[in-house]
């Protein structure tokens, strides 16, 4: 297990947030998808959802890439960049 | 004449899509008059890497690859990928060179070594992502999903190509991110619409250009 996956063991994700990005996953992204993300293989929807299961590596990166975006939107980030 | 670097492995659905759509700048640099050098399968080795570097010192360097904070990876030899470029190892190859990796993570340590002596490095500080329709993945180019992503990424490389600095060309790359995003809060029904919005603004979260911003290559 690699440094980065013991310290992301070590502090666990808030549950709420976990099903949030879950949810997220299971009612946006079609089946047909497939994500390029970090080095290795393409993952499906279901292998997505094991990441964040996982709270592994690729699954901290998910939830935190689900997150920066809620922010954005909620703060009013991306609305103003667009608008740029 | 002005010379241009592309390293194009091809392994994976990911390192297939980045195999096509870096082979449509091949074509657009040879219009406007670059050397192409293509390190592709099978000469795509970190020893040729270097060979032509040093032997062709080419203006711009495009990698396309899977890469970590520290490396940018080549093909795979047997069923290692072997490393191109490393931090402390060989990063100064890059030095004094216009580079864009499109790989992951490569902006966050690696690029900063790489753009010394007045070069510029453009990457990733996280994961550059796109998503693919696996319907498509025969066809790489057809894929309108991954489309959405990669077009504005090779913008980057075709603005460079036109002599703009490297700042210019980040620039229109994110505004060809924003119009892919307002296209799609228009198509809100289209499947996978709100997905893609999502990974388009990581993407250009996490876009860098290190060292000289102003940098141009004129041909």
């Amino acid at each position: 297990m690699s440094e980065t996956n013991e310290k992301n063991k070590a502090r666990r994700m808030d549950p709420e947030i976990k099903n949030l990005v879950l949810w997220r996953i299971e009612t946006s992204i079609p089946p047909n998808f497939k994500l390029s993300i970090g080095g290795g293989e393409a993952l499906t929807k279901e292998e997505l959802k094991q990441h964040v299961e996982a709270e592994d590596e690729i699954g901290m990166q998910i939830i935190n890439s689900h997150l920066s975006f809620i922010k954005a939107l909620s703060s009013g980030e991306f609305a103003n960049a667009l608008a740029e | 004449m002005k010379t241009i670097l592309f390293t194009r492995p091809c392994y994976d659905l990911p390192t297939t899509y980045l195999f096509y759509y870096a082979g449509l700048l091949i074509k657009e640099s040879e219009e406007k008059m670059f050397s192409v050098l293509d390190l592709k399968k099978p000469r795509l080795t970190k020893e040729n890497f270097e060979k032509m570097i040093e032997k062709n010192n080419p203006a711009i360097v495009f990698f396309n690859a899977h890469g970590t904070k520290t490396a940018i990876y080549g093909d795979k030899i047997g069923d290692e990928e072997e490393i191109l470029v490393e931090e402390n190892v060989n990063h100064e190859l890059l030095n004094s060179r216009l580079v864009y990796a499109r790989a992951c993570w490569s902006a966050t340590s690696l690029g900063n070594k790489a753009c010394l002596n007045n070069g510029c490095f453009i990457g990733y500080n996280l994961p550059f992502s796109f998503w693919i329709d696996e319907r498509w993945s025969a066809k790489p180019l057809n894929d309108n999903t991954a489309k959405l992503f990669l077009e504005p990424s090779n913008l980057i490389v075709s603005s460079l190509l036109k002599g703009n600095t490297a700042e210019e060309a980040v620039t229109r790359s994110n505004e060809m991110s924003k119009k892919n995003i307002l296209r799609l809060l228009k198509e809100k029904e289209e499947p996978g619409a709100i997905a893609s919005m999502s990974l388009l603004w990581s993407n250009m979260q996490c876009l860098q250009i290190l060292g000289d911003k102003a940098m141009r290559i004129e041909n």
